[in-house]
């Protein structure tokens, strides 16, 4: 059983445009937006998981991205610093609540933007981090010494793929789904170096959040939108479970975006 | 000539910022010298370099620098080099 935190859309909305998806003249249908997310939580308690929730707050509608936490190995957390101001005041909410239950809140120093979850995801031991957008290159050092583990710093390059997880999915077997081209070409050849059997998902796909996606063993859970995508997962033997994600699309947000692990690692090494 | 030492540290190698960098550096139209490396040995050890850069003015130092910067690079030191000989500094 995995845990894992979601934060229900009460305060939802698009209030701000910070990145290319948004636009404040698109809001997202309330009533909606409830369902997908009811959607999202019910799928993943049907396979398995133990599923905790922070409690909304209000004036901080991307709360509901809860990846944008922070990140959890064992019962270390490490808060996110936002790299926007419209964001910043989300941090002590989710630091708050993982203390509450029990985590080691260490903080990066304020300097260092770093975004959690959503720019670092594992592929076996090592922590493979973007940068550019959201997250600092410098927080990877730091994120690499409070875990002793290696950090594989790779560059965004495409506005609309802002975070690691719109664009790279780590599957159980080592490989991953990725959209290569929101990468530059030295962050590509590190990944191509550091994992076997990619599968390249091509770019309408991608812009659906395809790579967005929740991981569980032999389930993945993503956006609907992504038949090639599917197939391919289907052939390696994943169970696919595509959902509707319409409105936190328009926030440049899908499944994973919605989903921390609670740890994303129990151990490193 | 102007230089500048940079530093940078991190999975430098893994990650082929090194290379980025100083792809980046000719790529400006600046030069190198690596001045000191140190290689992790093991999977979580961090690698770290420190590296002369130059270019033929200080506008397009400074342009070299900023875009170092995202990758990682701090800048330790500034320096205004000249091919002229200069008087040797005087010991106080």
């Amino acid at each position: 059983m995995r845990n894992l935190l979601l934060c229900p859309p009460d305060h939802f909305g698009i209030e701000y445009e910070i990145n290319p998806w948004m636009s404040r003249e698109r809001g997202a249908d309330v009533e909606l937006t409830k369902k997908q997310w009811r959607g999202l939580h019910e799928k993943l308690s049907g396979l398995d998981c133990h599923i905790d929730l922070v409690p909304p707050q209000p004036k901080l509608p991307d709360m509901v991205f809860t990846a944008n936490a922070g990140l959890t190995v064992g019962k270390k957390f490490i808060p996110s610093n936002f790299h926007h101001a419209e964001r910043k005041g989300e941090s002590a909410h989710f630091a708050r609540w993982m203390e509450e239950h029990g985590y080691e809140i260490i903080w990066l120093p304020e300097t260092l933007d770093f975004e959690g979850e959503g720019d670092a995801l594992f592929v076996g031991d090592s922590l493979i981090c973007g940068y550019k957008f959201r997250s600092d290159i410098n927080s990877h050092r730091a994120v690499g010494d409070v875990f002793n583990c290696r950090v594989i710093s790779v560059e965004l390059v495409d506005p609309r793929f802002y975070h690691l997880d719109t664009c790279f999915t780590p599957l159980p077997d080592g490989g991953a789904a990725w959209f290569p081209a929101a990468f530059d070409e030295y962050g590509q050849r590190a990944i191509r170096d550091l994992v076997p059997n990619l599968i390249d998902v091509e770019e309408a796909e991608a812009a659906h959040f395809s790579c967005n996606a929740v991981v569980l063993e032999n389930d993945i859970v993503l956006p609907e939108g992504a038949p090639n995508l599917v197939k391919k997962l289907t052939a390696r033997g994943y169970h696919c479970h595509p959902l509707p994600m319409s409105e936190f699309l328009k926030a440049g947000g899908a499944c994973k975006c919605l989903t921390m692990f609670m740890p994303q690692r129990e151990n490193i090494g | 000539m102007f230089s500048e030492i940079i530093e940078l540290r991190g999975h430098i190698i893994d990650s082929l910022i090194l290379p980025k960098v100083l792809d980046g550096i000719l790529t400006e139209g600046g030069d190198f010298k690596i001045l000191d490396i140190k290689i992790g040995q093991q999977r979580a050890d961090q690698s770290q370099a420190r590296i002369e850069i130059s270019a033929p003015t200080k506008e397009k130092l400074d342009t070299m620098v900023v875009g170092l910067r995202e990758h990682g690079a701090e800048v330790t030191k500034r320096e205004e080099t000249t091919t002229a000989a200069s008087p040797s500094k005087p010991i106080a």
